[in-house]
């Protein structure tokens, strides 16, 4: 049904990332592009399409200006804006693309560079968002926070759980060589650690970071001939909610729901076949969030999902493996995409889940705004 | 005063030009009785603006109104420890300046 099998991810392309100042954003794109291209065996010139999810620290970039500066001539572009969930969401518009036949190598491309960009001004995650600015409503993390306090209470849902995801992922990060953040936390840490806007712990919240990420799609068949074997794209799906979510009738799900049963639907999978997961963690809670909404737990189970140990390296249902936003390095969805393609590929050392054949990688924009999920398979 | 459509009854917050459930255009404005309770609440520890410096830690509370829309507002003579979800408030009007006026609200008792 659908897309299923007709399209492949190659050539993953990683940055120098992490704290990473006097570099342009444009130059980080153009490291992750050319890296993708010599991962998958190609030359520039096979790249014939390019999608970029815009840089959040310098609009000017779009895909023509990218393809300028790497001397493309393009037989498709596109710029795509669906915040944190554009990752998932571009590979399934490259595919459809690919698929089309209005490309054969689609460069898929996020470069950011929030962590030293703006240091006088703070970073733009800290901004005000609207004129509630007026009560010292400020940043993402206080509208994320406003849906972690109604998630407690409604479903019981405690802190401590909120820390048992923050604790796996750094152990998942301490065996990432290229992590950020390494140091192994208990949740006595977690629950030490200071508020930023309660009930959100520093250890809440992800990262903030420079560096970029890049991959290319084609078709399956072209991906077979490749460098690295391919990762096959079984299954997508997209789901937004109301935008604003503090008016969504209720804030407690997302739009994993809908994304989620679209993608299983046209991978033809259940979710107990899905052997490594990357769930979109800009802050802790969303994940057991998403995992319910998915359908692996029921609603108001996923805390307990993770105290159990379900998500870790050795559980039955390993979790951000790269150590996610949290831990790992905040390129958006970009960290998602990559870890469960290297999994897949059999790439992942030390953190390596045995025998990994089938994947689901979700990101997710806004405050729970935007949301999309992949299926993979090796 | 909220925002209300009087083709299809609906209340909508933040203002705006159009009805997000039909659709029309032709919004009015109606006095409402400022009554609402707590939906969400949160504690900022952190300056993100030196403008609220001295306020730290402060609270920034979600507020359902009895028509069913939620705002951001901060809640007045209210101890942090008393704040619950489901907190009855009713709205009180801060004259910030001669000419604007910020809607906070505090615990009702009625």
């Amino acid at each position: 049904m659908g897309l299923k099998n007709k399209c492949a991810i190659t050539g993953l392309g990683y940055t120098v990332q992490g704290k990473v100042p006097d570099r342009s954003a444009m130059s980080f794109y153009i490291e992750a592009a050319k890296n993708a291209i010599a991962d998958a065996g190609l030359s520039i010139r096979d790249i014939d399409g390019i999608i970029i999810q815009p840089c959040p620290t310098d609009s000017r970039i779009t895909a023509f200006s990218l393809a300028q500066d790497m001397g493309l001539s393009l037989r498709f572009g596109a710029d795509q804006q669906l915040q944190g969930a554009s990752s998932c969401a571009i590979i399934q518009h490259a595919a459809m693309a690919v698929d089309a036949g209005l490309c054969d190598y689609c460069l898929c491309a996020f470069a950011d560079t929030s962590r030293s960009a703006s240091p006088t001004t703070g970073n733009i995650y800290q901004r005000a968002m609207s004129s509630d600015a007026a009560y010292g409503m400020f940043g993402v993390a206080a509208s994320y926070a406003m849906i972690a306090r109604r998630y407690t209470h409604e479903y019981g849902i405690t802190s401590r759980q909120f820390g048992a995801v923050s604790v796996a992922f750094r152990h998942h990060a301490s065996l990432n060589p290229i992590a950020q953040m390494r140091q192994p936390i208990t949740i006595d840490d977690h629950q030490a650690s200071r508020w930023v806007v309660e009930p959100l712990h520093l250890f809440d919240c992800c990262l903030v970071s420079d560096g970029g990420r890049a991959l290319i799609v084609t078709s399956a068949e072209r991906a077979r001939n490749l460098a690295k074997s391919p990762v096959y794209i079984m299954g997508m799906g997209q789901g937004h909610p109301l935008s604003d979510p503090l008016q969504r009738k209720t804030v407690t799900e997302t739009g994993a729901i809908e994304s989620g049963k679209t993608a299983f639907s046209m991978a033809g999978i259940t979710r107990k076949d899905i052997d490594v997961c990357s769930i979109y963690d800009a802050f802790s809670f969303a994940v057991p969030m998403q995992l319910e909404d998915l359908g692996f737990c029921t609603k108001g189970e996923g805390g307990a999902f993770f105290e159990d140990g379900h998500i870790a390296l050795g559980g039955a249902l390993p979790t951000n493996t790269s150590g996610g936003l949290l831990s790992e390095v905040y390129i958006q969805g970009w960290v998602g995409t990559h870890e469960v393609i290297s999994q897949l590929r059999g790439d992942c050392g030390q953190r390596q889940v045995p025998d990994a054949e089938l994947g689901l990688v979700t990101s997710s924009g806004g405050v729970l705004s935007t949301h999309a999920t992949l299926i993979l398979r090796r | 005063m909220l925002q209300k459509c009087p083709e299809c009854g609906q209340y909508r917050y933040p203002p705006g030009e159009t009805c997000p459930y039909c659709l029309s255009s032709n919004l009015e404005w109606e006095i409402v009785n400022g009554w609402g309770n707590v939906f969400s609440w949160v504690v900022f520890h952190q300056v993100y603006h030196r403008t609220f410096a001295d306020d730290i830690p402060y609270t920034v509370v979600l507020i359902e109104l009895d028509q069913g829309v939620r705002m951001i507002s901060s809640l007045i003579d209210c101890r942090m420890e008393d704040i619950r979800i489901g907190l009855p408030v009713e709205v009180v009007f801060d004259d910030i300046t001669n000419e604007i006026s910020l809607p906070r609200f505090r615990p009702r008792t009625v």
